[in-house]
């Protein structure tokens, strides 16, 4: 069973003519932007499970074919087995990545990370669920996009103690270790039911101050004329 | 005598130097893939915060990271009196160098004057990241914000460390319209697409100029089930499910561009 299960996936693999390719999403990415490769693998079908490595500023990817004991291939989508990896935040420098498919190379890809402008763009990406310590219970979520703007959620309690989360949908960098935004309250439909946008209020209710600094974050919210400020960290698992 | 006094040198010699190399290290020693590298730079290295003028203290915005040939360098440049000994005790302060693969890699901090002007190596430190862990997770990390373009108002907020593990935050409304939100603190991976993990809600005090983290009530509520390349139709679609008591909430749901 297994021998013909080899010869029909040998048999389907000449009749089917796409070719594979390799692309990274950005050439010049920045110190903060994740490098992500796209893969075509044409018609061949390949493991979930990438190998990547590094050695020198050379990267290599290694698309693996998976088992082929399975009762027949399925057909190729019509654009080919697609695939995306991850491989990395690099400090500045030129790169290569070398794409194999097995043990044959499909591509080497140049790239170049271009060190951030220090006086306008962040240090580092601060993403990241930032809480303090002692105090349990409530929490900061930072997102980070690139060297580029924050967003924020913030969730804490109402006066009722009952949930409370505010959103800081962006702002801008004041410095490369600093960061402001005004602070939203949101209403809306029950998640349980059909979603309609059109009925979610957005009320500003003030500010946010973000200074990044060593590892620590010193958060301070203006909400509804009340100002509250916070050190926090990263929480590590 | 002497060689009392000779064995004292050499112990001062030795713990100078022993110093001198700790000066510079990881935050984490074994970091796996996608889990961000930090080299720590110890106490006393850099100056306080908020700065003081008085004493040397790093200027993080002239600070640069490079690499070449595998070797990452990192050049803190200093602001003030730039008398090393003058500096303070301090935190020891974390730099983030980058995210990679499996791989051996050295790191060596320098220091620069205010002008530019090189000033020595504080350290070097070298660390290697090991194929992924035996355990069951994608080599991808999901974290961001996660939302339905149609639906614009309510997101899920993820989080993925280094372990794997998921710190899902869900921002939603309630019955009568007010913001509410639950949290998946931990799970496990099911498969390397499938994240699976208790839901809570909370409630607690509000934040102010202190908070009490003994009156926070944490009650179970359901169970998520994250879905990646919902459908094999690409990484950058998801579905969330949420089994609640008061019900199934189920949502697909893409990574929010900036």
């Amino acid at each position: 069973m297994k021998r013909i299960a080899l010869i029909a996936f040998a048999w389907a693999l000449p009749s089917v003519s796409l070719a594979q390719s390799a692309a990274l999403e950005r050439s010049t990415p920045s110190p903060q932007e994740m490098v992500v490769l796209h893969f075509n693998g044409g018609s061949n079908r390949y493991d979930d499970a990438v190998d990547v490595s590094m050695a020198g500023n050379r990267i290599t990817v290694v698309y693996k074919f998976p088992g082929v004991d399975f009762p027949e291939p399925p057909p190729p989508p019509a654009g080919g087995y697609l695939y995306q990896t991850q491989l990395g935040k690099f400090p500045a420098g030129d790169y290569e990545v070398a794409v194999m498919a097995g043990s044959s190379l499909i591509a080497t890809l140049p790239f170049h990370v271009v060190a951030s402008n220090p006086s306008i763009q962040p240090f580092e990406d601060h993403t990241d669920l930032w809480w303090n310590p002692q105090e349990s219970g409530w929490g900061l979520n930072v997102v980070q996009h690139g060297a580029g703007p924050i967003f924020a959620t913030w969730f804490v309690y109402g006066a009722d103690g009952s949930p409370q989360w505010y959103v800081v949908p962006g702002g801008k960098w004041t410095s490369p270790i600093a960061f402001t935004g005004s602070i939203y309250r949101t209403t809306g439909p029950d998640i349980a039911g059909a979603f309609d946008p059109s009925k979610v209020t957005r009320t500003p209710v003030g500010s946010a101050a973000f200074v990044f600094h060593g590892g620590k974050l010193q958060a301070s919210f203006t909400v509804d004329g009340t100002f509250t400020t916070r050190m926090l960290q990263r929480q590590s698992f | 005598m002497v060689c009392t006094l000779r064995l004292g040198i050499a112990v001062a010699c030795l713990c100078s130097c022993a110093v001198a190399l700790a000066q510079v290290g990881l935050s984490n020693t074994t970091p796996v893939p996608f889990e961000t590298v930090r080299v720590r730079i110890a106490r006393g290295v850099v100056g306080n915060f908020p700065q003081r003028s008085q004493y040397p203290v790093l200027d993080e915005a002239a600070t640069r990271i490079s690499m070449a040939g595998g070797k990452i360098t990192v050049t803190l440049r200093m602001l003030g009196n730039f008398d090393f000994n003058e500096i303070p005790p301090s935190e020891p302060v974390d730099l983030a160098i980058g995210q990679f693969p499996p791989g051996s890699y050295d790191v060596e901090v320098l220091r620069e004057l205010p002008d530019g002007t090189p000033a020595g190596s504080i350290g070097t430190a070298s660390f290697t990241i090991g194929a992924p862990p035996a355990w069951l997770a994608p080599a991808i990390n999901y974290s961001g914000i996660w939302w339905n373009p149609d639906e614009s108002g309510w997101g899920l907020n993820l989080i993925q460390h280094g372990s794997g593990v998921i710190f899902a935050t869900w921002f939603v409304y309630g019955a009568d319209g007010k913001p509410v939100w639950y949290v998946v603190p931990d799970g496990t991976w099911s498969s390397v697409r499938d994240y699976i993990g208790p839901v809570y809600r909370t409630t607690g005090p509000v934040l102010g100029s202190s908070f009490d983290p003994s009156k926070v009530s944490v009650t179970r509520v359901g169970t998520a089930h994250l879905y990646f390349n919902w459908n094999g139709t690409g990484l950058a679609n998801a579905g969330v499910e949420m089994n609640l008591d008061s019900g199934r909430v189920f949502k697909l749901i893409t990574p929010q561009a900036f």
